[in-house]
């Protein structure tokens, strides 16, 4: 960062949040030391519009025009646990965020094991935990990702997951970011996740809005560094999110021998920008990208995935589905990038989207850019309706028409599902799935 | 039981049925036989209700009702039941889940229970073995990486399941080894009764020496030319079409 910028003019859409930031208390602390430099950063680069090549089919502009202020942390007390999906389903540790802040009330950690911490943020940034200092706002891109930058500025809270060397977390950590009704603003919510080498850790983190109508944006920033020879299984559902808005930005370093999978899945959401960024930094790694979105109304779902192959020897898969109705849009940007070095690599990519009705739109960009030249890349995209033959021979054994696309639909989108190796949460999505094609 | 009178179909404006008339009553079985190209497919589609294929004329009554005015589902809750010629592969819907929601609805149709799931699995059994069909294929999905034999039986389980009143089979024998065509055909001869019917779509002669027919329908152009015995079926494997082709063109 030059020193010059802080010289040039603060960018229109930031200055509500510029003027905000006078009033928040910046620590001597991992947080607090990052918040100026990236307030600085958003300053700069401004919310971007659909001028900007990253966010040309997701006018996030539009949602900022009476929002420009940031309310992370507002009504605290206004939750009930009885309002929340905490799926009783799993037995798991429970971590709840309100409004970007941690609910200690409605949380639950379950396995205790030496080292490890299922926590949150401000409480071991204040202690400045070692793991937290050191890989805090590493993997981040500030200086290039506006939504970033202002989450640095502004975020308070989050969960912060740190897995010793050698510790298998026994049950699942499960992390819901509840949205209270009625707000307008942005809630700004952080996380971290570092894992040790030979560590195991499974990842269930749900979004929820607990209102009906359009409310405030939520914008995320999780960095999760997984350590040599570890796995992760993160998962992000969005099956509770109602008419909610999310920016989510995840970042990723992988080191040598590692496993590393996602699943993103929208089953609701009015605006969604989900951001994936993996560096894969060792060898023999894998990385998997699932994601499915199943959307009517006037939705709108825009994943962006890039994967870095920086080192020889790994693979990475993506595959990305999705169900679109009504007026609801599918976005789907997924960038390889192989390093020269990065000789022997697997990269595989897949969009497939059924468009249900004729007012629905996708749009799907893959981007490889491949400079080692013993490598297996693919990619494919492909669109279309529902397979007339199929719906005929259903149709032909008793199913109604409703039945019969349900089945199709649920079948097409359920290849996304079954990659989840948590067999009662893949029973539970495919319930949820189910509902939301029957509705 | 299944009375059609002057039926005329197209596909993609070009006429394939061109007055077709057929008569079945409970308890027959009637082979349609043919040259490629005249029309048998195009039959079984109109019968079993593809939207495809456009009826400009003519009629279809199944058991006094209006068969061109029901939706596909519809037929197949009254009992018509079309074995297809190219079964088509469904990948992620089960082949055990697809049946359940199949004979349920079927069921409730007839105004009988839904199967529970025990009940389901019984059934299901009996009539796997009935066309001596891997017990593994129906936990897979429908069709899905399925030999074309496989494929075949699989359209005859299906009928078994769902017992209609009414089976036209396409050229369920086309693509068939000799051990396949003869569980195919003894899945036909175990399931006829004196109060259903089959409609036996076929380009050979070979299918007919398990499956007995009542009658014999040669059809060209797009309607029955000729009709006969079961004899009728050894001559034409014997002569040919070209006879039959030659009459008809000479008389036109």
């Amino acid at each position: 960062m030059t020193t010059t910028e802080t010289q040039n003019a603060v960018h229109p859409s930031a200055q509500g949040f510029s003027a905000q930031f006078g009033k928040l208390a910046v620590t001597n602390t991992p947080m607090g030391v990052a918040r100026k430099p990236a307030l600085e950063a958003f300053e700069q680069l401004g919310i971007p519009t659909t001028r900007h090549e990253d966010w040309k089919y997701t006018n996030v502009a539009a949602q900022f025009k009476n929002e420009a202020q940031d309310i992370t942390g507002t009504d605290q007390e206004a939750v009930d646990a009885s309002e929340l999906n905490l799926f009783p389903f799993l037995k798991a540790n429970r971590l709840v965020f309100v409004n970007g802040l941690f609910a200690h009330a409605l949380s639950d950690v379950i396995d205790e094991v030496e080292g490890l911490i299922i926590g949150n943020l401000a409480k071991y940034n204040e202690q400045s935990h070692l793991a937290l200092r050191e890989n805090y706002n590493h993997l981040a891109n500030n200086t290039k990702e506006a939504f970033t930058a202002l989450n640095t500025a502004f975020s308070k809270d989050g969960a912060f997951i740190y897995v010793p060397a050698k510790v298998e977390v026994a049950h699942p950590i499960i992390v819901v970011h509840v949205t209270t009704d009625g707000l307008a603003g942005v809630i700004n919510s952080r996380g971290l996740v570092v894992t040790g080498r030979s560590s195991r850790v499974e990842i269930i983190e749900s979004h929820q809005y607990l209102g009906s109508d359009e409310t405030a944006l939520t914008n995320q920033v999780l960095e999760i560094v997984v350590g040599d020879n570890a796995a992760v299984n993160y998962h992000k559902l969005m099956t509770d999110l109602n008419l909610g808005r999310h920016i989510g930005n995840l970042c990723i370093k992988q080191g040598a021998d590692s496993r590393f999978n996602t699943y993103v899945i929208n089953l609701a959401g009015q605006l969604v920008r989900n951001n994936m960024v993996v560096a894969i930094d060792g060898k023999n790694s894998e990385a998997g990208f699932y994601g499915l979105y199943s959307l009517h109304g006037s939705a709108q779902v825009d994943n962006h995935v890039t994967v870095n192959h920086n080192v020889p020897n790994c693979e990475s898969h993506q595959l990305f589905k999705g169900l679109l109705d009504e007026k609801s849009t599918g976005v789907f940007n997924g960038r390889i990038y192989v390093k020269q070095d990065a000789q022997k690599t697997n990269a595989f990519q897949s969009n497939k989207t059924i468009l249900l009705s004729e007012n629905a739109n996708t749009y799907t960009k893959p981007q490889l850019e491949i400079f080692a030249d013993d490598v297996k890349c693919s990619h494919g995209a492909t669109t279309g309706q529902i397979d007339k033959n199929m719906l005929f021979y259903l149709r032909a054994r008793g199913l109604d028409e409703a039945q019969s696309k349900a089945m199709l639909n649920q079948a097409f989108a359920a290849d996304v599902i079954s990659k989840i190796t948590n067999e009662p949460l893949q029973e539970w999505l495919l319930e949820q799935l189910n509902l939301q094609l029957n509705r | 039981m299944l009375s059609i009178k002057d039926l005329h179909a197209s596909i993609n404006g070009k006429e394939i049925l061109k007055g077709f008339g057929l008569e079945v009553k409970p308890g027959e079985v009637h082979a349609i036989m043919g040259p490629n190209g005249t029309g048998k497919s195009t039959l079984a589609n109109v019968l079993a209700g593809r939207e495809e294929y456009e009826v400009t004329s003519g009629e279809v009554t199944f058991q006094g009702k209006d068969l061109l005015d029901m939706s596909p589902e519809e037929r197949a809750r009254e009992g018509v039941f079309l074995a297809f010629q190219y079964p088509v592969e469904i990948p992620g819907v089960s082949m055990a889940n697809f049946m359940k929601v199949s004979i349920n609805e079927v069921r409730k149709h007839k105004g009988l229970e839904p199967l529970d799931a025990v009940e389901f699995l019984k059934v299901m059994k009996e009539k796997m073995r009935f066309v001596e069909i891997d017990e593994k294929l129906m936990r897979r999905a429908v069709n899905e990486g399925f030999s074309g034999g496989e494929k075949k039986r699989n359209e005859i389980f299906q009928m078994a399941m769902l017992e209609p009143t009414l089976a036209v089979l396409d050229e369920t024998d086309s693509g068939l080894d000799i051990d396949a065509l003869r569980i195919v055909a003894n899945g036909v001869n175990k399931l006829k009764n004196d109060g259903n019917a089959f409609i036996v779509i076929t380009h050979y002669q070979r299918l007919l020496d398990y499956i007995v027919p009542d009658f014999v329908h040669v059809m060209y152009n797009g309607r029955i030319v000729k009709s006969g015995g079961k004899e009728l079926a050894l001559e034409l494997e014997a002569k040919g079409y070209d006879w039959i082709k030659q009459e008809v063109d000479a008389t036109v």
